[in-house]
């Protein structure tokens, strides 16, 4: 384990929670699903105390796991936090030296945030985070050694909520403009439709953090086509590997050079106003 | 870790500091003190929070974090939580001026540059959290303050006053950006909890109370979302793409083990993916609820979506 999830931040729960975690796992169809859908519901009560401490607005009814019939057929452990995305909340038990993720829950996170069980099961700890853009499509498991320490979800969620101010305008800007008479606008619109303004924030953080300026066209483009920079450095496929050699952006095959070039100047533009707010990117 | 990179600022009383280690502060006439100032003014800053710490550090820049600054965290922190919480401020404020000192604290340089502009009224409202709440200090952090070592208790203060700054300034910047926020009175759920007695160790989930029932009603509603025998589901759709219905997408997210992703039914349908998102998310997921509520499974009406018309 490693020395970020050593002092983990404890959170105790009520009464009340262990009564909504029972009830919700009461009407599951066998003992295994039970279990399950009993500590998912109480890993999200948990993640949802620290971030109403942290003065978060959350949203428990918003996510799949409060809906009776998606958390009874999925694994799912989600918090929505309005405006902002959903944090996947991963019970983890001690010993345990991974969190597993679900197909059902790496698409749509912003975080995933570990948290720990052990008997006597009246507190949980929360050991760290990941930010969700950092997880491949494939990556089924996430080391707990790879945990950020929880405290600096804070700061990794500032970054995606004043992005998402900086960045609210300009996308939608860029989503109503017409392109009728406009293939290429028509693909990068459908592109851009099919990530939230929280994603793109976050991946472009990826971008922002780990590139040169003068890469952030590129790198930024790759990005938001879903390749690169913004997704798979943890684990899982690195789909950079399957795209298409001939392309001279190196964006994967379905997207054309015209499409990948317009993506490159929106990422660029885009993280020229993020530079603004976020300033020299020194950590 | 170690230290050597810590801001400093001169203080005054630097004479006498600069005369306890045997040296010569007054400048040649219309000259500067360069020869010494760096130096010499981090002795000074650390020489007025107190005396003698620092001599070594300075000389060894890259030796472990002195052990002595851990050791006054921790006794400070000991002191706080033996006062009630009306007269801690001062032992509360001399922490906070040790902060700048600490490996990895967020002082004002360190913590993002966004933040940066809203840390001096931030710092006012962390102190008042900090007081107030430094009696959950050792349990957020599983700390049995009195055993743990000086810097494993110093590691965790340093954390836990990181977490109380970026919210605050997080808050300010709120404030000044006019967006929503939890008011800052509200106690969490947690802090409702006064005691561990009041929390009841339940060690494991109780089985449900008819696993039998449960089963059948399980099976009912599996076998109406796989038949779906009104065509409820098969009928709703998107106009502009008839093949992206509900059932389309249950078949794929809900009876598919595992569930397909968004991207993955998009590669399938080869329809936009905002168009399955907004398919999935205004009707399917509240027509599920509203299914099951038929069966006979238990739905808060007030928590019963809306569906919403495309």
């Amino acid at each position: 384990m490693s020395n970020t999830t050593e002092h983990g931040i404890t959170i105790r729960f009520q009464e009340s929670d262990r009564e909504c975690a029972g009830k919700f796992a009461a009407s599951q169809p066998t003992a295994e699903k039970n279990q399950q859908v009993y500590y998912n519901t109480l890993a999200v009560l948990a993640v949802n105390t620290f971030m109403e401490e942290l003065r978060y607005e959350t949203d428990l009814d918003a996510g799949d796991s409060w809906h009776p019939v998606i958390r009874m057929f999925n694994n799912v452990a989600d918090l929505v936090l309005p405006g902002i995305g959903k944090i996947e909340c991963c019970p983890v038990k001690v010993g345990e030296e991974a969190i597993s993720l679900p197909s059902e829950v790496r698409e749509n996170r912003i975080a995933y945030v570990a948290v720990e069980f052990a008997e006597p099961f009246d507190k949980v700890k929360l050991l760290g985070f990941v930010p969700a853009v950092v997880i491949g499509d494939e990556t089924e498991q996430i080391p707990l050694s790879a945990l950020k320490p929880v405290e600096e979800l804070l700061d990794y969620l500032y970054r995606i909520e004043s992005g998402i101010l900086e960045l609210e305008g300009a996308i939608k800007e860029l989503l109503s403009s017409p392109t009728e008479d406009d293939p290429v606008e028509a693909k990068v619109q459908e592109i851009l439709a099919g990530i939230s303004i929280a994603e793109i924030v976050a991946k472009l953080n990826i971008v922002y953090r780990s590139h040169e300026e003068s890469n952030w066209g590129y790198e930024g483009g790759k990005a938001l086509a879903g390749v690169g920079s913004g997704g798979g450095i943890l684990g899982g496929r690195n789909r950079e590997d399957s795209m298409n050699k001939s392309s001279p952006r190196g964006i994967s095959s379905d997207i054309d050079e015209d499409v990948a070039a317009e993506l490159n100047l929106i990422a660029e533009d885009l993280l020229e106003k993020l530079a603004e707010i976020w300033g020299d990117g020194d950590e | 870790m170690t230290r050597h990179n810590a801001p400093v600022e001169p203080l005054q009383g630097l004479d006498s500091v600069a005369a306890s280690f045997n040296l010569l502060l007054l400048p040649v006439t219309g000259g500067e003190i360069k020869p010494i100032s760096l130096t010499l003014l981090l002795l000074a800053r650390y020489g007025a929070i107190f005396s003698g710490i620092m001599a070594l550090s300075q000389c060894y820049p890259n030796a472990p974090v002195n052990n002595e600054l851990d050791l006054k965290v921790k006794s400070l922190i000991l002191q706080g939580l033996d006062e009630a919480e009306a007269e801690r401020r001062t032992t509360i404020q001399s922490l906070l001026a040790l902060t700048d000192y600490l490996p990895k604290s967020k002082t004002k340089e360190r913590i993002d540059i966004g933040l940066q502009p809203y840390y001096d009224e931030a710092v006012k409202d962390t102190e008042k959290y900090m007081i107030k709440r430094l009696d959950k200090f050792p349990e957020k952090y599983d700390l049995d303050i009195n055993n743990a070592s000086p810097s494993e208790v110093c590691q965790c203060f340093v954390r836990w006053y990181n977490l109380n700054i970026t919210r605050d300034c997080i808050d300010v910047w709120r404030r000044y950006q006019r967006i929503r926020f939890i008011d800052l009175d509200a106690p969490s759920s947690q802090e409702n909890a006064t005691s561990k007695e009041e929390t009841i160790a339940d060690p494991k989930p109780q089985p449900p109370i008819d696993e039998i029932e449960q089963k059948e009603r399980f099976q009912q509603l599996k076998a109406y979302f796989e038949t779906d025998p009104e065509q409820r589901l098969r009928n709703c759709a998107t106009r502009k793409y008839p093949s992206c219905n509900c059932w389309e997408l249950i078949k794929r997210r809900i009876l598919t083990s595992p569930p397909q992703t968004f991207k993955e039914i998009k590669q399938d349908l080869g329809i936009p993916l905002d168009n399955i998102t907004r398919l999935w998310y205004n009707k399917s997921v509240p027509l599920l609820a509203k299914i099951a509520q038929e069966i006979g499974y238990e739905i808060d009406a007030n928590k019963l979506p809306e569906i919403e018309e495309e």
